[in-house]
Order: structure tokens, then C-alpha cells, then sequence
């Protein structure tokens, strides 16, 4: 099983975090007005055990998302600007707004690459402070290889601005997805290509927490079965 | 007869993320999303260090916020080569001082993150050092026997020129020709891209 690039992100991504929290306070100097940074990452390495665990091969890493709402649900099925947004795996949000959904891409080692983001005009980006805001440049997001397993998951949990948690991936498996999570099983249909979102409101607690595609369950935490 | 009505909407590119971070923190925040773990990997073939790597890539891109007004460029491709040109410079930098230039990050308040141990391993597996190192040494072996002597000597053994010079009985600017050229041929192999097959 390949080891997956989250293996080294938390420094990369705890420098960046530093980096752009200076500036952001660099820029509110020279304007004179009160830092407007938010805490902008997820914070995926509390569950990186999770993450890692999830899928049986190909392991995953989290992007960085932002929740919102208030937006209207756009109509336009595709986006030149971002190729590979699936619009069919769009989710509701519990609150209402834009839609939760996926772009799948393909990393330098081959493997897809899953980018999740709220669904506007058929491309992906993020709300902040109630603002939406295309994302820019080269995709990023957790990576599997469903040459080697039939499933690739991901879980992304914010805590604010609203507390969000996402279950979103990829299955090669004929039929539905479902994800149990405490109580609550959902029943997952996947898009054309196999994506699949699921968002619940909240930090849920993931304990115990599975995903089955086909006859095959993979447990949070630990291994399919 | 019915008629539709055709109309163009004009749209213009967004200009690249370092011009908007000139006053949006949330552009450079993207920025370094987009460039940071390839800056890293950049530094990563080049130093054969992990964590040093690190402390490069966070003053690479303290420096670029801190320049970000004098980017001219319209292009994402532009942007990308004015920060390895940055990058490319904190190297020649770390070169000639044997240390890192922190003059950026300390100006922002910035401290670089150490890297664990699982960290270290993955930055050089994903740079492919241990290939590399192997295609070095591979290379360095195919140099010509006064350039291999010259950079084993000074680059690897740390001897300086005036030493060499005496020992070997020529004069150091032929030495640091010899090292200069060994250099120039090793520096071609890394930059060839090294490539991991996934099973």
C-alpha cells in the first residue's frame, strides 16, 4: 500500500498556517483595520488516523473547505475553468446554500485525487465570511488508487464557522454507499463516475463509524472487512 | 419567424494570486497551497534535508509575501517562476553561507514547525532522495577524475580552495573551475525528473 502525502503535510501545512496568519496581520496594518483571518484549515491530522484508516489502500489526506450559506444553488452542469467537478455527487447542505461536492483529478503519482468544495456555477470554491470564492489554481485533496481497492473515503470535519463534518470519495462498486455513523445510516447513491458526499451538521462523533460499498465494509478506524 | 438572440459575455482572467495578495491574506493563502509542497521538494532534491528544506520553502514565501507588490506578471506561469526564481535564490543563498537566511520569516514573526521523524521519511521519499542520491553518486562517479576529486574534496569533504590548492600544487582558480564545471554536470541530473511507479 502506497503511503499517502498527508504522511508529511502537517509541518508544510502548520509553516503555512504561520505564514498566513502574518500576513494577515501584515495587510490589516497597512490598512489599518483589524485582522480579518479566520482559522482557514481544517484541521485533518486530529482524525488523520481516521483518514488513513479509512480506505484499505491509497491513503488520504483533507483539503481545505469552508462552510456557508445563503447562496443559491446554481443550475450550470459544467465548468471549463475546473474540469473533473462532478456535479452529480452535489449534497445539501443541512443549512441551505450551496451544495457540497467533489472534483476528481489525477496526482503526479497517477493516483485520483478527490477536491471538496461548495458547488457554484459548476465549479468548486469556498464561502467565507458569506462570500464565495472560486478555488483557484491546481486542485488539492486526498488521493487513493482504486486500482487497489474499490473504495477511496475521506472524512473533513470544521468546527467553524459552522461546524461541519463531510464523508466524501470515490467507490468503483455498483450501488449505493452506505455510512453508518452512530445511529444515522445513510444511503448513498454516487454519481455517473462514482463520487460520492455526504454532509452532516455538526462535529459527529466517528466512532465506530463505517462505510460499506458492496459487500465490503471499512470500518473508521480500522481496516475493510 | 423565431429568432434567438446570441450574446457574448466577455470575461476577463482573475490576475494571479500574487497579485491579489497585495491586500487579500486569503490570496496567499492559496498561493502557498498551490506552490508550497513542490517549493518544498525543490529544496528537498537539493539539500538532501527535510526539516532544512522546510526552513527554505518558509522564507521562500515570507520573501514572496514581503515582494509580492513588485510581481509584475499576469500569468499563473509567471507567478510560479518568480517564486522559484525566490526559491532558486534562498538556495544560492544557503550555498554560499552554509546557513539559512531567516531575515523574512523573523520580519514576519514567523518560526518554522520541526518536522518528525515520519515526516523527514516521507519529504525524502516523495523527493525521491534515495534515488537521487544514488544517480549523484552514479554521476559523480562518471565525472572526469579532476572534477570528482575537486568536488568530493570541497563540496562533500569541506576543504577550502587555498588548501586544495597548496596540496594538489594548482592554483585555486583551477580548483574552483574543476568544482564549477563537477557542479554544473551533477546540478543537470537533478533537475531530471525522478519517477515513482504506485503499486
Amino acid at each position: 500500500m502506497s503511503r499517502d502525502p498527508s504522511d508529511l503535510l502537517p509541518s508544510l501545512r502548520e509553516l503555512g498556517d504561520r505564514l498566513g496568519d502574518a500576513a494577515a496581520r501584515e495587510i490589516a496594518t497597512e490598512q489599518d483595520t483589524p485582522p480579518r483571518r479566520r482559522r482557514r484549515r481544517w484541521h485533518p491530522y486530529v482524525f488523520g488516523g481516521i483518514v488513513a484508516t479509512l480506505v484499505a489502500a491509497g491513503g488520504v489526506t483533507a483539503t481545505d473547505l469552508f462552510t456557508g450559506s445563503g447562496d443559491p444553488v446554481p443550475e450550470e452542469r459544467s465548468s471549463p475553468s475546473q474540469p473533473g467537478v462532478l456535479t452529480d455527487s452535489a449534497a445539501q447542505d443541512p443549512a441551505g446554500g450551496l451544495p457540497w461536492a467533489v472534483r476528481v483529478f489525477v496526482d503526479e503519482r497517477g493516483r485520483e485525487c478527490l477536491q471538496l468544495g461548495r458547488l457554484r456555477d459548476g465549479a468548486l470554491g469556498t464561502v467565507i465570511s458569506g462570500q464565495y470564492r472560486r478555488y483557484q489554481g491546481r486542485p488539492n485533496g486526498p488521493c487513493g488508487d482504486l486500482g487497489e481497492t474499490p473504495l477511496i473515503a475521506a472524512v473533513e470535519q470544521r468546527s467553524q464557522p459552522t461546524a461541519r463534518s463531510v464523508v466524501f470519495g470515490l467507490s468503483r462498486v455498483q450501488g449505493p454507499v452506505t455510512i453508518r455513523i452512530g445511529d444515522s445510516v445513510r444511503r448513498v447513491r454516487p454519481g455517473a463516475l462514482g463520487a460520492y458526499v455526504a454532509v452532516y451538521a455538526g462535529m459527529v462523533d466517528l466512532t465506530g463509524a463505517t462505510i460499506t460499498a458492496g459487500k465490503r465494509t471499512f470500518a473508521i478506524g480500522g481496516s475493510g472487512r | 419567424m423565431h429568432q434567438m438572440a446570441l450574446r457574448w459575455r466577455q470575461t476577463r482572467p482573475e490576475p494571479p494570486l500574487l497579485r491579489r495578495a497585495a491586500d487579500d491574506p486569503a490570496a496567499f493563502d492559496e498561493l502557498y497551497d498551490e506552490l508550497a509542497q513542490r517549493v518544498l521538494l525543490f529544496f528537498t532534491r537539493r539539500v538532501f534535508d527535510g526539516q532544512l528544506a522546510l526552513d527554505l520553502t518558509g522564507e521562500t514565501f515570507a520573501t514572496a509575501f514581503q515582494r509580492r507588490r513588485s510581481f509584475r506578471g499576469t500569468t499563473a506561469e509567471e507567478q510560479e517562476g518568480w517564486v522559484f526564481a525566490i526559491a532558486r535564490s534562498q538556495l544560492s543563498h544557503y550555498w554560499r553561507r552554509g546557513r539559512v537566511e531567516r531575515a523574512a520569516l523573523q520580519r514576519l514573526g514567523v518560526e518554522v514547525p520541526a518536522m518528525g521523524d515520519a515526516e523527514l521519511e516521507r519529504v525524502e521519499e516523495l523527493a525521491g532522495t534515495a534515488q537521487l542520491r544514488t544517480r549523484v553518486a552514479h554521476e559523480l562517479s562518471r565525472l572526469p577524475a579532476d572534477q570528482r576529486e575537486a568536488v568530493q574534496a570541497h563540496v562533500v569533504d569541506e576543504r577550502p580552495y587555498s588548501e586544495l590548492a597548496d596540496e594538489w600544487g594548482v592554483s585555486e582558480q583551477t580548483i574552483r573551475a574543476r568544482v564549477s564545471r563537477g557542479l554544473r554536470r551533477l546540478g543537470a541530473t537533478l533537475d531530471e525528473p525522478v519517477t515513482e511507479r504506485v503499486h
